[in-house]
């Protein structure tokens, strides 16, 4: 948990450990909790199930390398300035978001990461912490 | 069946029947398994028309059987057909297009 989170602010959490059933039920537990309290992202349906996707997967793939023993931990914030926050941490060891591409490079050296990221950044505003091991994904809501 | 293969004339067809492409399915291992590439083959299409979804760990399959393929027979073209207009919005915003044509259906 980052310590730099109330946990007054969390009113989602859920943990799952990392295997390809798992990745999805994280993604669909996810938007049915956001649906329900109708909570409405400015992306579309496909967009937004995309980025939960690629973060999750992200974590789940390169964070635990797919480690049945290793959690994947999902939590949403209370909504703040119109906007959403989802954080989505693993339990690897990490990697400097600082050598993340800007672009694509069609089939050249864009790293499997990479392509992911790339495509979480252009539907959201992302950051990450915790030595990368958090990405922390900020949507904007609805008027 | 992750695919259905045909060819016509120089092309060869290759009909994904895979509704989600999220890197459980390994269409690479498909290409090598089966040895479908042969030596009239100037192009390969790939027939989207039952694919509804598809993630980076997709999109990676296809890149890797791409340049696999790209280093055996450098001057193979690349056409993927009948891409749900979602995902035809991905491919163009990682720069598919610069490797293959993209026709949205």
């Amino acid at each position: 948990m980052n310590i730099a989170m109330e946990k007054n602010d969390v009113i989602f959490g859920e943990t799952v450990k990392t295997t390809n059933d798992n990745r999805i039920k994280l993604i669909e537990d996810a938007i049915a909790f956001i649906e329900n309290r109708k909570f409405l992202v400015k992306i579309d349906h496909y967009e937004f199930y995309l980025i939960l996707d690629e973060a999750i997967s992200n974590a789940m793939e390169h964070g635990n390398h797919w480690n049945l023993e290793k959690h994947v931990y999902l939590r949403i914030l209370h909504p703040e300035n119109n906007r959403l926050e989802i954080d989505i941490e693993d339990e690897g060891s990490g990697f400097d978001p600082d050598v993340l591409p800007e672009k694509a490079n069609g089939m050249q050296t864009l790293s499997p990461r990479g392509r992911g990221i790339l495509i979480i950044k252009k539907f959201c505003n992302a950051s990450w912490s915790n030595n990368g091991k958090t990405i922390k994904m900020s949507l904007a809501l609805q008027d | 069946m992750i695919a259905e293969i045909a060819t016509d004339h120089d092309s060869l067809i290759v009909l994904i029947k895979e509704p989600r492409l999220d890197g459980q399915v390994s269409l690479f291992e498909f290409f090598l398994d089966n040895n479908i590439i042969h030596n009239n083959v100037e192009k390969i299409i790939f027939d989207f028309n039952h694919v509804t979804y598809i993630n980076s760990l997709g999109i990676a399959e296809f890149i890797s059987l791409m340049r696999y393929l790209s280093e055996k027979r450098p001057k193979l073209k690349y056409r993927f057909v009948n891409v749900e207009k979602k995902i035809s919005k991905i491919f163009k915003m990682i720069e598919l297009t610069s490797i293959a044509d993209i026709e949205s259906r």
